[in-house]
């Protein structure tokens, strides 16, 4: 069920809301687990019972590091072979017996591919449940004695299925004790419809703008549509993830509970550093502090500094997809980030505008390639954002740019003005102005308007 | 009361909420159905295809679902093609100058890539269907700004040839039984207007593996496709098979030959062309006599070639 749904927001959401609201504070964890668990079992059926299993064995891994602590270690290697098995069996299987059967084909033979289809969530759940494990078996984090509450934290709906990733003892506080008013619905709302303002009104037309890349084939693009096309998916994948990571955030505010920021406009960043720094925020914090940090960080020298590096953003490109497009584009941060800390960023923090210049572009190459999961489609998108050495005379269209400014101008600019912080500023300074709310309410309705009308409109995370 | 000064935006939305008109939101869902659509079988469009083909004077035979075989005289098709149309060998791009395609993104793709002659015209737009092409203004010829209806095009030029293409966008919509008699209500009107023109049916392009979707099936192409090769008669309306040369060995569209999966890619566009030049016509007695034809095609309008068996 998608948040920006008919059936989210017009029958589970009240439904679920009018329940959680009359139950009173002892209960409510309760009715949040179950309402999560109908969500999650609404579109994915039974992959909600290997949910349940993973609370259960969860919980109990969690218990039994905290008390055995002589065999802690085991115990947590145990526990993070069941969850990242789970999470590589399901998002993996098929992408590793491709990879096989290219060796395979030297000798002829072959591995029919399995039929898996991933369950929802499962990237987003296990890098949660896998920080709560590290942090009990650090010290940080004492198990948690009711499962409702860890189940809560696994599997509540806000955040299932596509993050923002939490933390345990950042979610525990307001899962134990909170205030919930209708002031906390009045707030959350709006947050909630901001976010579907961004995924309706801003992704979505992008999206659509940049299906239109594909349509002909890359070869006819012309180069600045091609640089057109790279831009509307910049704003398409921002406004997306960004757009239901402030409905997450909304739909915490409405319930009481701490859902954590996911974005901080990462497109106005100084260096790809930055950007990392304000993009996916929480998958950021999750790598560093599960990972980077204990493979010695940068706190060690230059060269286990690189390799570290190395090895996250190798891993933060497969968490992405099960694809080689993922695994290059992450590299290409590897690169980027370490020719940076090689002095490229003193370099560029002294500048004012060609930092800005050098972000505004190179991103949207980035995200080509992680658009496109055929090695060969990257090649020639490529070829038409630089068209020196190509001649590809005929089959381009030169119109082709001008068709569709026309078309979406008014989008595009909407598009620039939502990635600079000050629509933000200003509206946090007047967001209980009559003319405020009276936008957020023509939002609403504009965005049912177009969940009615619309034919598809899935969020581009689901995937991952 | 403090609850309505608290909470101004939560008791506005809920009020609105109420009032927001759901069917009309869903008709007009059923309009702009396009390629990714989900299924959406409402009974808007296929009442309109029924209606408007029910008050057509031609008698609507191909909607029927039987594809019988029982009136199957394939000696009539033969003589059919001679009475009226025989097939130009060795047809030449100059085939296409006094053409007019009509059709969808597909076709439009085949404006913007295909180096067609500069007298071809076509009536084509993105997300265009057969159940809107009468009505709708669209940009004439395609991203150039002006617009025109398909009417008043074949009001206002004596087409030698008119290519039709439709089908990918109306899979989420109605049956195939009711999309082939709207299509064939559609040709009919067409035929009207432009008596002299041979009028081509393309089949529906199959899609490749990666773009079938729920809705998006090989095999509710298939199914139209079956359809829509009765509606020929092979006197003034022949059917083009344009799959044959595109699928590979499963009836997909061949993946070299698209980037999403739907459209043919630029570069393919020459296998398309080809496949129509290929199955090019001519009218036979267009020099000899060309009152007769006109008394041949009113004769025999209605006669339905039943060359279709499997």
């Amino acid at each position: 069920m998608l948040f920006s749904s008919i059936e989210f927001l017009f029958y589970f959401l009240p439904a679920f809301l009018i329940a959680y609201y009359v139950t009173p504070m002892r209960y409510k964890n309760l009715v949040l687990l179950v309402g999560s668990l109908i969500f999650y079992a609404w579109g994915e059926h039974f992959y909600v019972l290997l949910l349940l299993l993973s609370i259960a064995v969860n919980y109990t891994f969690g218990r039994l590091i905290g008390e055995r602590q002589d065999k802690k270690k085991m115990l947590l290697i145990l526990g993070l072979i069941y969850n990242f098995g789970l999470l590589v069996f399901f998002k993996y299987t098929n992408f590793l017996i491709e990879n096989i059967n290219v060796l395979l084909n030297l000798f002829h033979a072959q591995i029919p591919k399995v039929a898996i289809t991933m369950p929802l969530g499962i990237s987003f759940y296990t890098f949660q449940i896998v920080a709560y494990l590290v942090d009990v078996y650090r010290g940080d984090q004492r198990p948690v004695k009711n499962i409702i509450n860890l189940g809560s934290y696994i599997a509540m709906f806000p955040q299932v299925t596509m993050g923002p990733i939490g933390i345990y003892s950042e979610l525990e506080p307001t899962l134990l004790k909170r205030h919930c008013s209708v002031l906390n619905l009045e707030s959350g709302l709006k947050t909630f419809i901001l976010g579907m303002g961004a995924k309706m009104l801003l992704a979505n037309p992008m999206g659509t703008l940049w299906a239109g890349m594909s349509r002909y084939g890359y070869e006819t693009l012309s180069c600045p549509y091609a640089w057109l096309g790279a831009f509307a998916y910049s704003f398409q994948l921002y406004f997306d993830f960004a757009g239901y990571s402030l409905m997450a955030m909304g739909l915490g505010e409405m319930l009481g509970l701490y859902v954590p920021k996911n974005f901080d406009h990462p497109y106005i960043s100084g260096s790809m550093a930055e950007f990392w720094r304000r993009w996916h925020m929480t998958l950021g914090r999750w790598f560093k502090r599960y990972l980077y940090f204990p493979l010695g960080g940068s706190r060690c020298s230059l060269g286990k500094t690189i390799r570290n590096t190395f090895i996250v953003w190798a891993f933060t490109g497969l968490w992405h997809g099960a694809s080689w497009n993922f695994v290059l584009w992450g590299l290409i941060f590897f690169v980027l980030l370490t020719i940076e800390r090689l002095g490229f960023g003193k370099l560029l923090e002294k500048t004012k505008v060609l930092k800005h210049i050098y972000v505004i572009f190179l991103i949207p190459l980035t995200w080509v390639v992680f658009a496109l999961p055929d090695m060969h489609d990257i090649g020639i998108y490529f070829s038409r954002l630089f068209p020196f050495f190509t001649d590809t005379a005929g089959f381009v269209n030169t119109k082709d740019v001008i068709h569709a400014f026309q078309d979406y101008w008014y989008i595009l600019i909407a598009c620039v003005l939502f990635c600079l912080p000050f629509p933000a500023k200003l509206y946090e300074k007047h967001k209980n102005n009559k003319l405020v709310i009276l936008g957020l309410l023509a939002i609403f309705l504009f965005s049912v308007y177009r969940m009615e009308t619309q034919t598809s409109n899935p969020f581009l995370y689901y995937q991952f | 009361m403090d609850f309505l000064k608290q909470c101004p935006l939560l008791i506005c939305v809920l009020l609105t909420s109420l009032l927001i008109p759901w069917e009309l939101l869903k008709e007009e869902k059923q309009e702009s159905a396009s390629p990714t659509a989900t299924a959406q079988i409402t009974t808007t469009a296929t009442e309109t295809a029924a209606t408007t083909a029910a008050d057509n004077s031609t008698p609507v035979e191909a909607g029927n679902t039987n594809i019988s075989t029982s009136e199957n005289n394939t000696t009539t098709t033969t003589t059919a093609h001679s009475d009226g149309c025989v097939a130009l060998e060795n047809a030449d791009e100059s085939y296409f100058e006094d053409a007019l395609f009509i059709g969808n993104s597909r076709t439009v793709g085949l404006y913007l890539f295909g180096d067609m002659p500069e007298s071809t015209d076509f009536f084509a737009d993105v997300g265009l269907t057969i159940y809107d092409v009468m009505e709708d203004s669209i940009e004439v010829p395609p991203q150039s700004g002006s617009y025109d209806t398909l009417s008043s095009m074949l009001n206002a030029k004596q087409y030698g040839k008119i290519y039709i293409m439709f089908g990918i966008n109306e899979l989420g919509t109605g049956t195939s039984e009711s999309f082939a008699e709207y299509y064939k209500s559609i040709v009919d009107q067409i035929c009207q207007m432009q008596p002299d023109a041979i009028v081509y049916i393309q089949s529906i392009i199959n899609v490749a593996a990666s773009a079938e979707t729920d809705v998006i099936s090989n095999f509710g192409i298939n199914e139209k496709n079956a359809f829509l090769e009765q509606l020929a008669d092979n006197q003034q309306i022949f059917y083009i098979n344009l799959n044959a040369s595109l699928v590979d060995a499963n009836g997909y569209l061949n993946s070299d030959y698209t980037s999403d999966g739907v459209h043919l890619g630029g570069n393919s566009l020459p296998l398309w062309k080809d496949c129509l030049l290929a199955h090019a016509m001519q009218k036979s007695t267009a020099v000899a006599a060309p009152t007769a034809i006109e008394e041949i095609t009113t004769e025999i309008s209605d006669e339905q070639d039943s060359e279709l068996t499997d």
